[in-house]
């Protein structure tokens, strides 16, 4: 993506984002190739996140072809998704925040606390980043030996790691005089622009698809939405901090009562006729992929629509009447993915 | 939240000098994969039938089932055909190993699959029936105040902990 800029000396006057450079028509793709061959595609757009993307393409399938998915499959989902969602939040806090403030620790510390979690989709899924884990039906792989024990030495590594982050970076004055009050979206802006995800909940609306529509077992887990009134650059990284919190509270509870059974069920290759949608809140904001389905092993439509692509009407009007210096710190508080958005 | 002072912020770096490095000399030093690392796939040829669901499966079309012309005889698979893969293409899903009616297909740690000649890339099925060599993995080590480290996976853990 490239923003094109209008400046009136050191102010934007205009802000265009032009986007489309990473354009692959996913969509268009997915109508050619069958429900199995299309996930490992589908989950690309953002390969930091791919497990929310997999899981919500997986979910309209599944409606369709009305095919449950057991306890243990869904408790399995939903803790890689968490885990990837604090690694996807600590990816966007030293790229996205630290590197762009020129705050080369938080690079470090986010990256090397990454690591570990990336240690764990490792061992539960045999991949690092883009998973293929979600099948229609349920998940491919059961829990492997010790992976709990290794998911709460991680938890309790991270929770202790977590207030040297806050001390170095989220409540470090140099951060926060750098962050606070630039890139202000207030309540009402954010809700009129439809932005969706931790930039929605930075300006005080504590919207959340997990809690809204509780899909997964997140209905049975207990948690908070952080959310903060503020609205601006600051307030965006410190509710992805707070999530950060929220996800090792959901991890330790899913922990402790992983129930037993079967991990998937049985499922058709084909997608029966009919339309569905999938609903999942993913670390950059909700992820609805439309599908339609006309009885063969192909979906006639998929639609995407990511969280990326809806933040990004915020920017635009965020750059507008801010001092150029000030637009890194903008862009970069909305953790914008370009893949995700140009699909 | 009451923000910390700048002071606060560079005893917390100060204190890092006195942790244990994380960071692992990547070529010399590598990371201990767990078990069924999707890396590249090794191919029992004496289980495949050469029935190509592997090649069907596969999203990237990265799989070929071509004939060996070798000296061996496979009961189970008279015609020779076993697949080929075109690792460029493959994204290491590892669909083919998991909808293999035989089992013939498996996960391998081995995941240096850069080569300097574009043909060498294309892993014939005598390839990938090679057993991977091992090598020498370190895995991480939680301490309670000095971080993270990596030691070598096989030694014992030191009391320190």
């Amino acid at each position: 993506m490239r923003i094109m800029v209008k400046t009136d000396g050191d102010l934007i006057v205009e802000a265009t984002p032009e986007i489309g450079y990473v354009h692959r028509g996913c969509e268009k793709i997915a109508e050619s190739r069958n429900i199995i061959k299309n996930i490992p595609m589908l989950e690309r757009p953002n390969i930091a996140d791919s497990s929310h993307l997999n899981w919500s393409y997986v979910a309209p399938i599944e409606e369709l072809q009305r095919v449950e998915v057991p306890e243990r499959g869904l408790h399995i989902r939903t803790m890689l998704c968490e885990i990837n969602r604090i690694a996807s939040h600590l990816y966007g806090m030293a790229i996205m925040a630290g590197i762009f403030s020129g705050h080369t620790t938080m690079y470090m510390f986010g990256f090397g606390d990454r690591e570990l979690l990336l240690d764990l989709h490792e061992m539960l899924t045999g991949a690092r980043m883009t998973f293929s884990f979600f099948v229609p039906g349920g998940v491919r792989r059961d829990l492997p030996k010790g992976f709990i024990e290794k998911l709460l030495e991680t938890l309790d590594y991270l929770e202790s790691h977590l207030p040297a982050i806050d001390r170095i970076f989220v409540s470090n004055p140099i951060f926060v005089e750098r962050a606070r009050g630039v890139g202000i979206l207030k309540n009402e802006d954010a809700i009129r622009l439809g932005v969706v995800g931790p930039v929605l909940r930075g300006s005080g609306v504590p919207c959340d698809v997990r809690k809204d529509a509780p899909y997964g077992v997140y209905d049975k887990v207990d948690f908070e939405v952080p959310s903060f009134k503020e609205g601006d650059s600051l307030s965006r990284w410190r509710v992805r901090f707070e999530e950060i919190k929220q996800s090792i509270r959901i991890l330790r509870q899913l922990a402790t009562d992983m129930p037993k059974g079967p991990i998937a069920r049985k499922s058709p290759l084909v997608v029966p006729r009919g339309e569905a949608m999938g609903r999942v809140e993913s670390s950059r904001g909700e992820i609805n992929h439309y599908v339609v389905g006309d009885g063969g092993d192909k979906p006639y439509r998929v639609k995407m629509s990511t969280g990326s692509f809806k933040n990004l009407a915020a920017l635009p009007f965020l750059l507008k009447g801010v001092r150029i210096g000030d637009m890194p710190i903008i862009y970069g508080s909305l953790d914008y993915w370009p893949v995700e958005a140009d699909r | 939240m009451k923000p910390a002072s700048a002071a606060q912020a560079f005893l917390e770096g100060v204190k890092h000098i006195f942790k244990r490095t994380f960071t692992l000399k990547h070529p010399y030093q590598r990371h201990e994969l767990p078990d069924g690392y999707r890396g590249r796939h090794l191919l029992y040829m004496d289980r495949c039938t050469g029935c190509g669901i592997c090649a069907w499966i596969c999203p990237e079309k990265c799989i070929t089932m071509v004939h060996v012309t070798d000296d061996s005889v496979y009961p189970q698979n008279l015609d020779k055909r076993f697949p080929q893969y075109w690792y460029i293409r493959c994204c290491f899903c590892h669909f083919c190993t998991d909808y293999c009616p035989r089992g013939a297909l498996d996960y391998t740690k081995d995941y240096d699959l850069a080569e300097y000649e574009k043909e060498l890339i294309i892993w014939s099925p005598e390839r990938l029936s090679r057993t991977p060599v091992g090598y020498q993995g370190y895995r991480t080590r939680f301490h309670r105040w000095a971080g993270v480290d990596h030691v070598p996976s096989t030694e014992e853990e030191s009391t320190a902990r």
